[in-house]
């Protein structure tokens, strides 16, 4: 009958249920702690990846330098500077737009006159498979002779995409690249994915090219 | 039943999705590929052990009233846990998974073998009960995976299988998953029908996975049905 009692006592059950959440803040704390230094070097090391992959060879450290700027649209921007003996060697911008399954995340990188070099999408996005990724993604092809005959894919070069590489060497105009007055490359049956694809590098385009235009001061006022 | 029929039921006799048709979300959403399915069920499985493994400790200790707030803190503690650890050491695993790592929280399949099993067995039963229904849960997953992989890319595991590029768009969307599944199930019954005729008898589901043996429906004048 004691038992009883102590289950519907409602202090006893409130102090319970604090006993139990006090023990799980610990052990997710604990973790939290733990795992902090872990993620943080995943996050850095996934940038710095994805930064040596599409950058001219650099001998700074653009993560830690990256200033923020927003392009005209309002959108904001990340702008990455790749140095060598000091002298600018190229930019990458890091931005994002809204596709089919959410946020698409994009680096871009240009030359030092602010023509597009080479653009990444970030994984982590969720266009579908198969028919978003087709814009997206710049994923190694393997295909099962390969594997069969045991070729090693090469990952000394990024893997070519049509979509991402169509802005290679354009330079943003006035007014957005369009499906029917420019040549990049949009997927049919992809129009999400290739809209936030065209948008991403728009934002970082036009962010990066008023940066160049803009005087020496107010980049540092950055 | 001995520990080891409580970790293989979880594959086929009561398996999660197939036979329990629990976690449904988790299923159609992550099983577009064979890597991403295979993704979310080992996050599942290691929060389905791990939860069971506390509640079946902790199962004499917590009042009846509260229990299911108890068994919820428990998963969550795990859910965010497993998220810490994959964001750490598998960021690309936890990058694929996106939102449907948290939401394993949420997940019918954990909270449900908490009540039904964990809440009433031993810790080793408990614990092979939680691993066999979650690689029982992966198997299914990565089965998916698989089939709608390669019937809307034409790949397995990222690979190219060389027949075609562009198959059934609809087999990587969450449409195409539910088609599948439903031919699955209706494949499933119609093996299980074909088996009790050949055994002579009348085919029908065990009680225990059918809302039968459930009282919610059943108003309070009626003695509530054998739950347990």
């Amino acid at each position: 009958m004691k038992d009883m009692t102590k289950a519907s006592n409602p202090f006893y059950l409130a102090f319970f249920l604090l006993v139990v959440c006090g023990i799980s803040t610990l052990v997710m704390a604990v973790t939290a702690v733990k795992t902090d230094a872990p993620i943080k070097a995943a996050q850095a090391k996934e940038t710095a990846d994805s930064l040596k992959m599409i950058l001219p060879a650099f001998d700074n450290d653009p993560a830690s330098e990256a200033v923020d700027i927003t392009s005209p649209d309002g959108a904001p921007v990340k702008l990455y500077t790749a140095k060598k003996d000091g002298a600018v060697v190229g930019y990458a911008a890091e931005a994002s737009a809204s596709g089919f399954g959410g946020k698409v995340a994009g680096i871009v990188s240009f030359k030092p006159d602010g023509t597009i070099d080479t653009v990444i999408v970030k994984s982590g996005h969720s266009e579908t498979p198969g028919i978003g990724t087709k814009v997206t993604d710049r994923s190694i092809k393997r295909t099962i002779s390969d594997v069969v005959k045991g070729v090693k894919p090469d990952t000394s070069k990024l893997p070519p995409n049509a979509a991402l590489d169509s802005y290679s060497g354009v330079k943003p105009g006035e007014t957005k690249w369009t499906k029917e007055k420019d040549k990049v490359h949009f997927v049919s049956g992809a129009t999400y994915s290739s809209n936030a694809v065209c948008d991403l590098v728009w934002y970082a385009a036009t962010a990066v090219r008023d940066y160049l235009a803009a005087p020496a001061e107010k980049k540092e006022a950055n | 039943m001995s520990i080891f029929k409580e970790f293989t039921k979880g594959f086929w006799k009561e398996n999660p999705v197939l036979v329990l048709v629990l976690g449904m979300c988790p299923t159609l959403a992550t099983s577009s590929d064979a890597v991403k399915g295979l993704a979310m069920g080992l996050a599942t499985t290691f929060v389905l052990m791990g939860s069971n493994l506390v509640i079946s400790v902790i199962r004499k200790l917590v009042p009846g009233k509260i229990r299911i707030p108890c068994y919820i803190v428990v998963i969550a503690t795990f859910v965010t846990v497993v998220k810490l650890l994959m964001q750490a050491f598998a960021p690309d695993a936890y990058q694929t998974l996106g939102i449907f790592l948290p939401l394993i929280v949420v997940n019918c399949i954990v909270l449900g073998r908490a009540e039904a099993f964990a809440s009433k067995n031993g810790l080793l039963e408990s614990a092979a009960d939680g691993l066999g229904m979650g690689l029982g849960f992966t198997f299914v997953l990565v089965c998916l995976g698989c089939i709608r992989e390669f019937l809307a890319a034409g790949t397995l595991f990222g690979i190219s299988m060389q027949c075609w590029d562009n198959g059934f768009a609809i087999m990587g969307q969450a449409p195409g998953g539910f088609i599948l599944l439903g031919l699955i199930l209706a494949g499933m019954n119609l093996l299980n029908m074909h088996k009790a005729k050949k055994a002579g008898v009348r085919y029908e589901p065990p009680a225990e996975f059918d809302c039968r043996h459930c009282s919610i429906c059943k108003l309070s004048t009626e003695e509530p049905a054998k739950t347990k």
